[in-house]
């Protein structure tokens, strides 16, 4: 595209956006994405939904604008319980609490939630520029992206988790295909047939992602917790306003991991059917394995968790693309989105972007001012959201506990997933016990049914040849990272062992 | 002290058991397929005999690698109070209505570690409630009941 | 002693039904909560929130929208089941809930036409058979007839995409493989957009389609071609496109549906009230144009009697195409 046109394009967008109606819609989404991003359990989309009826009324930029501000202005929100609290707002963010609450612990929840918003802000302005100059190019490599590239692509990310967890990789592999094999409970949509149901209707489309991640961290947290924190919880209760910035230090390990973030996020945020979660799974994988100090993860790492929220926003704004350009929605949000677009009488696709310039350049326009909006939102908030550790436990512990019933129950109306919380937490709180850890269970969870149905995709494209996994050039390129990764990681914990029993050997 | 790392050993058993039992299932109740047409049994029974596999790998690493493990304490009071806080909900929530649900559950979790008085108990609950419902009612609008009567 | 039970049961008849038409008469007087099938959002969502606007400006009640996504629209089915039959607790679901559950599904727990009173249909899905051809072909030109020669001269070539077992999007093919031995091979889908980005990147060559505004558009943009629609009479926003009769064979009978049903048991006044209220939103251009014809539906009412009707018909049709599939029904 010229630079003239675009330039014309983002002047139409600015002037848009800027009007004094989609100011207070932008304003209005951001804002209620944020809170509901910070309670647990309720996500974008209950709000999104929600609001879908006011959407009917009102002109279609300023509703999508409104929608679209909920749905990033959530993802900043998700992660601010998960550092606080250890209890992630959002399933996406639950890999921010691997990071996160340890810093927390250590008193540097501000830092770590001044630099998230930094990141995110960042992560989003990337998401958005990618979108404005390269929205054509990135569908016609999404559209690239058949069954076994998707397939190849889970296979490394499930070979990837194995290195999330502080604890051993084997334990990390072990945990991720737990989460496969519960990924696949439900309808099988090749046959219908139900698996693993025993009758439960609520299991028909597979166990609840939320109130796994709820369980999983959220119940099992305040478990742990109950008992085991005295009155001064965290060291330095008392954030002053100098605690919230971070250190030189903060910040020199933060840039590179933000900007990984953001392009890992932009990656996965493009591929219909993936998002925000598996990118931020895999931002901290990368983190992990490029990071010369990775024994500093999961005991407060920065780079752990200012990389998984960026690759998150990214992953949110990119969404967009394939939802505008193609109209191919990549989750039930951007659905929705589409359905606002068609009930106003415009149809997504190539033509949108310029038969409806101001729409569309409006709304990348409104992100960025959203995005704007979340940073200045958000920094006098962390302020107030750190006075929650200054909370006692005692009350703090029954809130949340509530708060995770609820917010679970309300995503489907169903008291079914409440009761799923329950068995999980009890799984949740033996596998910390044990010290299995529960972020490659989620992880799995999201992978799983995508390999399964995209594996026999591919079983049936190819007639039931395997080489076509090594015969697509992309997913051939992919396999073989994963491969290069996996000898890399046994090699290395070889060594490891070796290492540790020749010391043993000498200490005798 | 156990010179074997049990959590481990414990831990892989039940994935392996729980491994070999998940793709048995599959293996008997569901269809397996051919590679060209795959049936819903073939990718769950696999995943189940890997799961085994990683179970069993586990187990064998922590008798590989001795060393000093201590052996967990668990709260079972706290874990049990949690839990049937969390029942309480689920039980009441179409019955009674999400503030009764919210209500019960507030005064019941708080047994966990019992610091509040039973007077505070019930006024941690009734804040909480009241929050829940600005925010879930009077703020989102959900079509939740907040009163009910279905037994 | 048999006239004295009589007389009873005539005045407790009575009686009913007067209070049931004074129950009519002011009905509804608080909001009615009407339990979605579908994910907020989803096109039966829209529908319903877009029809309780319009109840709320004729009677001044809200109608509450209840999602209950997933599980085949059994959890939404239970949740009405044992609801109070006083009208202010309706389902909305498609045929999935009341024609093809009880056929697929083992111990259902409940029975259709036995637990649900029906109230009104509301819409059917405007269908097509959208299609892309291979690289190096001059599909463009072809007809249905071409595509099955194709097929058979090229097996295992022409793929066709479905939102799964049973749903219509697989049944239609099973049905024209029946007809006229075409030889497609079968790739389901998780949903709608994973099946369309696998048409727009060629993986799969032929898929039934709602004709909502963004596919109308992509047979305007020459990406791919509407071959036939289901409809009788043609679909009105793709004319000169055969139907099923004219271009695959006479006698398919499958039309994707929404509807409304309350609690059996509730009164018939209130039913006709519904129905009433339904039709007369439904016969508004103007609104249908913008909530049901731009997704992709045909608005299309029945009374409570005619909607029943068609639901007996629905079953034996919906098994004839099962059977032709080779699926298992109860």
């Amino acid at each position: 595209m010229e630079i003239s046109s675009i330039i014309a394009n983002v002047s139409i967008g600015l002037s848009t956006a800027l009007s004094l109606t989609n100011l207070f819609y932008c304003f209005l989404g951001v804002f209620l994405g944020m809170l509901i991003g910070v309670v647990p359990g309720i996500g974008a989309l209950v709000a999104v939904s929600l609001l879908l009826p006011v959407t009917f009324h009102i002109d279609a930029t300023a509703a999508l604008i409104m929608l679209a501000g909920i749905y990033y202005g959530s993802a900043y929100g998700g992660s601010t319980a998960a550092i606080l609290l250890n209890v992630p707002g959002t399933p996406s963010s639950a890999v921010a609490c691997l990071d996160g609450y340890p810093m927390a612990q250590q008193g540097r929840a501000g830092v770590a939630l001044l630099m998230t918003t930094v990141g995110s802000f960042i992560a989003g302005s990337i998401g958005i520029l990618l979108m404005m100059f390269f929205s054509p190019i990135l569908v016609a490599y999404a559209l690239k992206f058949g069954p076994t590239e998707y397939f190849s692509l889970m296979v490394l990310g499930l070979v990837a988790a194995s290195t999330i967890a502080s604890g051993s990789p084997v334990k990390g592999v072990a945990m991720v295909v737990l989460g496969v094999a519960l990924g696949l409970v439900g309808t099988d949509i090749y046959t219908a047939t139900l698996r693993y149901d025993f009758g439960f209707p609520g299991l028909y489309d597979g166990i609840s992602l939320v109130a796994i991640a709820m369980a999983l961290f959220g119940v099992t947290e305040v478990v742990f917790s109950v008992r085991s924190v005295g009155e001064a919880r965290f060291k330095g209760q008392n954030i002053r306003m100098r605690d919230m910035i971070p250190t030189r230090d903060d910040v020199r390990r933060s840039v590179f991991p933000i900007l990984r973030g953001s392009a890992i996020g932009s990656f996965f945020g493009v591929l219909p059917g993936t998002g925000g979660l598996i990118a931020s799974f895999m931002a901290y994988a990368v983190e992990k394995r490029v990071s010369k100090t990775p024994q500093r993860f999961g005991h407060g790492a920065i780079e752990g968790v200012v990389s998984p929220e960026s690759a998150n926003n990214a992953a949110d704004q990119t969404a967009f693309i394939p939802t505008m350009t193609l109209g191919i929605p990549g989750s039930v949000v951007m659905a929705i989105m589409l359905s606002v677009l068609i009930v106003h009488g415009l149809v997504p696709g190539p033509k949108l972007m310029v038969e409806h310039a101001d729409l569309f350049w409006g709304l990348v326009m409104s992100f960025w001012i959203g995005n704007l909006i979340l940073l200045v939102l958000n920094i006098p908030l962390i302020g107030l959201w750190v006075k929650v550790l200054a909370v006692p436990y005692h009350l703090l512990y029954p809130a949340i506990i509530m708060f995770v019933c609820i917010g679970v129950y309300s995503v489907h109306n169903s008291a079914f997933d409440v009761w799923l919380v329950l068995v999980f937490s009890v799984a949740g709180y033996f596998m910390r016990v044990l010290e299995f850890p529960a972020a490659p269970l989620l992880l799995g969870l999201v992978l799983g049914p995508i390999m399964e149905e995209e594996f026999r995709r591919a079983m049936i494209l190819s007639h039931g040849d395997l080489s076509t996994f090594v015969h697509h050039p992309i997913s051939g390129t992919i396999l073989a990272m994963t491969l290069a990764l996996l000898m890399w990681a046994i090699w290395s914990g070889f060594r490891r062992s070796l290492q540790r029993r020749a010391t043993e050997v000498t200490a005798s | 002290m156990h010179s074997r790392a049990y959590r481990d050993i414990l831990g892989g058993a039940v994935l392996t058991v729980g491994g070999l039992l998940y793709g048995i299932y599959a293996y008997t109740h569901y269809e397996l397929g051919t590679m060209s047409a795959m049936d819903s049994g073939m990718f769950p029974m696999w995943v189940g005999y890997i799961l085994a596999g990683l179970g069993a790998l586990i187990i064998v690493m922590a008798l590989v690698n001795k060393g000093e493990y201590a052996w967990p304490v668990i709260e079972w009071r706290t874990l049990a109070t949690v839990l049937a806080s969390v029942a309480i909900f689920a039980f009441c929530v179409r019955r009674t209505g999400v503030i009764p649900a919210i209500i019960l559950q507030v005064i019941f979790v708080s047994f966990a570690d019992n610091k509040l008085s039973m007077l505070k108990k019930v006024i941690l609950a009734c804040v909480l409630a009241f929050l829940a419902y600005l925010i879930f009612k009077v703020g989102l609008g959900l079509p939740i009941h907040l009163f009910d009567w279905q037994f | 002693m048999l006239g004295g039970v009589a007389l009873i049961a005539a005045i407790v008849l009575v009686g009913q039904t007067n209070t049931s038409f004074a129950q009519a008469e002011n009905y509804p007087n608080k909001p009615i909560h009407v339990v979605a099938g579908d994910g907020a959002g989803g096109p039966i969502d829209i529908l319903n929130r877009a029809i309780g606007e319009q109840i709320q400006a004729m009677t001044g009640q809200k109608l509450v929208i209840e999602n209950m996504p997933g599980g085949r629209q059994v959890p939404a089915a239970m949740a009405v089941k044992d609801a109070a039959p006083d009208g202010y607790t309706l389902l909305s679901v498609t045929q999935n809930a009341i024609t093809l559950n009880p056929l697929l599904i083992k111990n259902l727990r409940y029975q259709p036409l036995k637990d649900f009173a029906p109230i009104s249909l509301l819409v059917n899905q405007q269908h097509a058979i959208s299609f892309r051809g291979p690289e190096g072909t001059n599909w463009k030109n072809w007809t249905f007839k071409d595509l099955v020669e194709y097929s058979k001269a090229n097996p295992g070539k022409i793929f066709f995409g479905s939102i799964g077992i049973g749903s219509g999007s697989h049944l239609a093919f099973e049905w024209m493989k029946h007809k006229t031995g075409a030889r497609f091979t079968h790739v389901p889908y998780a949903g709608s957009p994973a099946m369309l980005r696998a048409f727009r990147a060629g993986e799969i060559h032929l898929f039934q389609v709602t004709v909502s505004k963004d596919v109308k558009q992509m047979y305007d943009d020459g990406f791919a071609k509407a071959l036939a629609v289901p409809n009788k009479g043609g679909n009105p926003r793709l004319p000169g496109v055969p139907t099923y009769d004219e271009a695959v064979a006479e006698g398919y009978a499958y039309l994707p549906w929404t509807g409304w049903f309350a609690p059996a048991g509730t009164p018939k006044p209130i039913l006709a009230k519904l129905h009433g209220m339904v039709a007369k939103i439904m016969s508004d251009p103007k609104w249908t144009e913008r909530f049901v014809v731009g997704a992709g539906f045909l608005p299309v009412t029945s009374s409570p009697d005619e909607f029943r009707a068609y639901l007996a018909n629905d079953a034996p049709n919906h098994k004839a195409l099962l059977a032709i599939a080779g699926i298992k029904t109860n």
